[in-house]
């Protein structure tokens, strides 16, 4: 039997489950001159913002170990010249679908860029960015605070019909509430995590790592903390479909994201470590899924093994 | 200014061959790839981004910029400075080993049209790209002077490249053990204010590689004396393909919009107007 790598999030068929995260992959052009995009589940786009934006001061990324922490501060060429210059080139693609990011700084900008985006064909979803830990306004504020992200899913539901993603922050204590307000907001598909707030100090210096003090970790070292709050909202909402994100590197790791109730997958960091990344992912997906006898990815969503005293192990929810 | 060849040809990414990897001082090791593709479409100043780990430590990849290129042999050669434990764990490849190499990349030195005369000055790992830009030059025959600047007699490394080249070598070194004691950038003052005829900004640059305060210095020098200087800057990098945003440096906003003021040294640079950079 034939591996068919097809995926469905809610109204959303993907060719494959392997998406690239925002902001790890520009607009798509520049890994298109390594090897052709059209391969990949969908691309994300980095954060768009209704104006365009410097971004924040250097030094902005640092290695730790197993991750990096970065704080770029939404840096972007802004809405209009993102469909002026950005867009033409992803609506060509064929294989993709394509998802645009999007980061406010108040509910309005959030319901502007939507409106504006309405245009536009050739856009597939929209991600709302409400989980960036590095901005003075807006991002992180909406995803901590449960009424704030409701209010937010609901304003931009009501504006658009393409699906929404709302991308969820790991910087909190309880990731189901907040998943919980996203989808009561009528979000579709519920993209996690986003970077975990951390910070990196030069001991010989006395000083921190990055400029503006703290960044986003993300990389291997938080795959287990992203697995744990998708496995946890899988539990609490077995019938939304999820993308996992966190520290992806291979396959192998497609499959953990999968097996505790991921449907899709975002490769974020790892494009920085091997640009042909998604490339070797797919291709070992499909192997595990060949050694396996199984015939789509579909098969692995939420079949993590797990003890029976557990209440609310995941239902098997079919693709 | 316009660049010889526009902008940089298609990268590439592959495992490289381990030609030869070798110690030439104290901390400095010269690693030379088998990479034909890059050896042809590598222009001076561009740098390659390596690999360092096998296994996901160090995570990140590493820039450097190349030593030299040649097309004939399909080799590449870059220098880099033991600092951390990307370069640490890099030192310990062997020859007939591969490294993951990700190449060529950013955008190369630029020079006027009418360039007939150039100054390179280069402070410790900067040195080496300078060698590759001399040659060149050498090749469309300008006339080049090299100022080479370093801690210490050990760390003034290339000397034999330059003199292969032709490249009359004046150097400085903070201790005085070879050399002028002192600054590399007093060294290129001293000299600049004894040559009969000052240049024209079309027929001279001033190219400039090395640490912050080196640059910076430099870079003012070339200011104070109204000459066109280019820097070829370092800085931490992430993707080095213009994704990630990572690498910015801060450059005056004017002409550029004021939401363009943090440049990608991976894309708009490693290779900057002198006169375009906030110094920090």
């Amino acid at each position: 039997m034939a591996v068919d790598l097809s995926v469905r999030l809610g109204k959303l068929t993907l060719q494959n489950p392997v998406m690239v995260a925002s902001g790890t992959f520009g607009y798509g052009e520049e890994y298109h001159r390594l090897y052709d995009v059209n391969i990949l589940g969908a691309i994300v786009t980095k954060s768009i913002s209704l104006k365009a934006r410097p971004g924040n001061p250097a030094p902005r990324i640092y290695e730790t170990p197993s991750g990096m922490l970065n704080s770029i501060g939404l840096q972007n060429v802004g809405l209009e010249a993102f469909l002026k210059t950005k867009l033409p080139f992803l609506r060509r693609l064929k294989g993709p679908k394509v998802i645009v990011n999007l980061a406010g700084e108040s509910v309005t900008e959030y319901v502007t860029l939507t409106r504006r985006l309405e245009e536009y064909d050739g856009i597939d979803a929209l991600e709302l960015n409400i989980s960036c830990p590095n901005c003075e306004r807006g991002g992180i504020e909406f995803g901590v605070d449960p009424a704030l992200t409701e209010r937010l899913v609901a304003k931009v539901r009501r504006v658009t019909r393409r699906p929404v993603i709302a991308k969820l922050s790991p910087n909190v204590t309880n990731i189901v509430a907040i998943a919980r307000a996203a989808r009561e907001g009528g979000a579709d598909i519920l993209s996690l995590i986003n970077t975990l707030l951390g910070l990196a100090v030069d001991s010989k210096a006395w000083r921190p790592r990055i400029a503006t003090v703290t960044g986003g970790l993300s990389g291997p070292a938080i795959k287990p903390v992203a697995l744990r709050m998708v496995w946890q909202v899988h539990r609490a909402l077995p019938k939304v479909p999820l993308i996992g994100i966190g520290g992806i590197m291979n396959a192998e790791d497609v499959t953990e994201f999968m097996l505790c109730g991921a449907s899709a997958v975002q490769v974020g960091t790892a494009n920085y470590v091997n640009p042909k990344a998604p490339v070797e992912i797919l291709q070992g997906l499909r192997r595990y899924l060949t050694m396996r006898s199984l015939t789509s990815p579909r098969s692995l969503v939420g079949k993590l093994e797990t003890p029976r005293h557990l209440k609310g192990v995941p239902q098997v929810v079919s693709g | 200014m316009k660049s010889v060849e526009g902008l940089p040809l298609g990268m590439v990414q592959f495992k490289a061959p381990v030609l030869a990897h070798r110690r030439m001082a104290r901390d400095h090791y010269l690693m030379r790839l088998s990479a034909p593709l890059v050896a042809r479409r590598a222009l001076p100043g561009q740098f390659v981004h390596v690999r360092c780990g096998k296994e996901g430590s160090p995570l990140l990849r590493r820039p450097f910029s190349l030593l030299d290129v040649n097309p004939k042999t399909g080799t590449i050669d870059f220098i880099y400075k033991v600092v951390g434990v990307g370069t640490r764990v890099l030192a310990d490849v062997r020859s007939g080993e591969r490294v993951d190499l990700l190449g060529p990349l950013g955008r190369p030195f630029e020079f006027p049209s009418h360039l007939e005369n150039a100054d390179l000055i280069g402070g410790g790992v900067g040195i080496p790209p300078m060698v590759f830009l001399g040659r060149w030059l050498r090749e469309r025959g300008v006339e080049v002077e090299a100022f080479l600047g370093a801690r210490t007699k050990e760390w003034v490394i290339c000397v034999s490249d330059f003199k292969r080249l032709k490249i009359p070598v004046r150097i400085a070194t903070d201790d005085g053990t070879l050399g002028r004691r002192g600054s590399v950038v007093e060294l290129l003052k001293t000299v600049i204010a004894r040559r009969p005829e000052r240049p024209t900004k079309q027929s001279y640059t001033l190219y400039i590689c090395g640490p912050t305060p080196m640059m910076r210095a430099a870079a003012n020098l070339a200011r104070q004396r109204n000459l066109p200087a280019q820097v070829s800057l370092e800085e931490r990098m992430g993707c080095a393909m213009g994704c990630c945003m990572g690498c910015v440096v801060e450059v005056t906003t004017e002409p550029v919009a004021s939401h363009a003021r943090f440049q990608r040294v991976c894309t708009e640079g490693p290779v900057f107007p002198a006169e375009a950079i906030c110094w920090r």
